[in-house]
């Protein structure tokens, strides 16, 4: 379930998890295809980010163990990271991480 | 940790007050404590109070023939679990499973999502364990319940006050947060705070009160720095590693003190998440607890 910025999201996409706005209504439901008015609707409600389905097993009530899409996992790890990476330890726990999501091996 | 005395303990008591019709855990535990800390009780003692209840009885003997211990031949009885595994081992699959079991019944709101959640604490709990035995431990099962509980104010929140919750929770999708950075805008409390007043209405041990209310914040654990620097890192294994998702994109930010009191080298990493996935996945066994 990558969180893909908005400005990512293309029509045909599905969403990975419920998408709220800041006073916690919905605005798009889990499991929804994105249309270009639905990407219009969240441009408006300046939503940054939507989580996106990219395959496998069903959205969040099954979610893998852990994300099995190499490059999905890579972009998500690279996210998480963004800011910790300033701390040398953490880049070093984030380099560890790449290199398995690169090596294959089961996570 | 105590609500009166921690940091910012009059907005956690404005939070906590309104959590109302908590679950409590069997009785059966505080029989046990009360058994385990008389030198002279055999292992038939504590079997046959375990054996008094055959839901926890069917529990334990599921966990203890599971991959998570790897024991070659099948172990039918509760008096065969505690003589190989331990009374300690045996204590913390009655009290995870428990625990399990008060949480499950209760109602998720909507826009959190309680199967990445458990996924998530379960891997934070093997990555404790692992981390434990490497630092020298022996009471490993105490890492692993520490970190299956690291969150467990989330699940609090998310039942007990959903409403507040859901704004959390759209504030980490809205701004890309962590969920920690959320509660405190939101809530000005966290998580962490919420666990710990939750395991400390439990009578559970100090110990596990610290390690968990002080996962983020290792530095104020005080005599149990060590184990909340092990709970604090074994989160973040679990996250580099994606098991699962504990509501949030972003990792915490490291406490250099729980760094430096682990004592480890970041040449270990590779180990440490080999060997961290590789008993998540034996301990998703617990998944099943949560359903």
């Amino acid at each position: 379930m990558p969180l893909f910025p908005l400005d990512k999201v293309t029509p045909g996409m599905k969403t990975a998890a419920p998408v709220l706005d800041s006073g916690g209504m919905l605005l798009v439901r889990e499991g929804a295809e994105l249309t270009p008015e639905l990407i219009e609707r969240l441009r408006n409600r300046k939503v940054p980010a939507v989580d996106i389905f990219l395959g496998g097993s069903q959205p969040s009530s099954g979610t893998p163990l852990a994300v099995t899409d190499p490059d999905a996992a890579q972009a998500a790890l690279a996210h998480a990271f963004e800011k910790a990476n300033a701390h040398p330890v953490m880049k070093a726990l984030f380099d560890a991480a790449s290199e398995r999501i690169r090596a294959g091996r089961k996570k | 940790m105590t609500v009166t005395g921690s940091p910012g303990s009059d907005r956690l008591r404005r939070v906590v007050d309104r959590i109302q019709g908590l679950p409590t855990l069997p009785a059966m535990l505080s029989s046990i404590n009360r058994l385990m800390v008389n030198p002279r009780t055999s292992a038939k003692e504590i079997a046959q109070l375990i054996s008094s209840d055959p839901a926890i009885t069917s529990k334990v003997l599921r966990v203890v023939n599971s991959s998570f211990y790897g024991f070659p031949n099948r172990i039918s009885t509760v008096t065969h679990a505690i003589v190989i595994l331990g009374f300690n081992t045996i204590r913390s699959i009655v009290l995870s499973t428990s625990i399990f079991d008060a949480l499950r019944k209760s109602q998720p709101s909507h826009g959190f999502d309680r199967a990445a959640f458990w996924r998530h604490s379960i891997g934070t709990g093997a990555c404790s364990r692992v981390l434990a035995r490497k630092l020298g431990f022996t009471a490993l099962e105490e890492f692993f319940i520490a970190g299956l509980l690291h969150d467990v104010g989330k699940i609090a929140l998310d039942s007990y006050l959903p409403e507040d919750f859901g704004k959390v929770v759209a504030k980490v999708r809205e701004a890309d947060i962590t969920m920690l950075e959320a509660e405190e805008a939101v809530l000005g409390v966290n998580h962490a705070d919420v666990g710990g007043w939750l395991l400390q209405k439990w009578s559970l041990s100090q110990g596990l009160v610290d390690a968990v209310a002080r996962h983020h914040s290792p530095a104020l654990a005080g005599e149990n720095l060590k184990p909340a620097a092990i709970v604090h890192f074994g989160d973040m294994l679990a996250r580099a590693l994606q098991i699962g998702s504990g509501g949030d994109r972003r990792m915490p930010t490291l406490s250099d003190e729980a760094w430096t009191v682990l004592g480890i080298g970041t040449d270990s990493f590779p180990a440490l998440l080999a060997e961290g996935s590789e008993e998540a996945d034996r301990a998703m066994v617990f998944l099943e607890f949560a359903r």
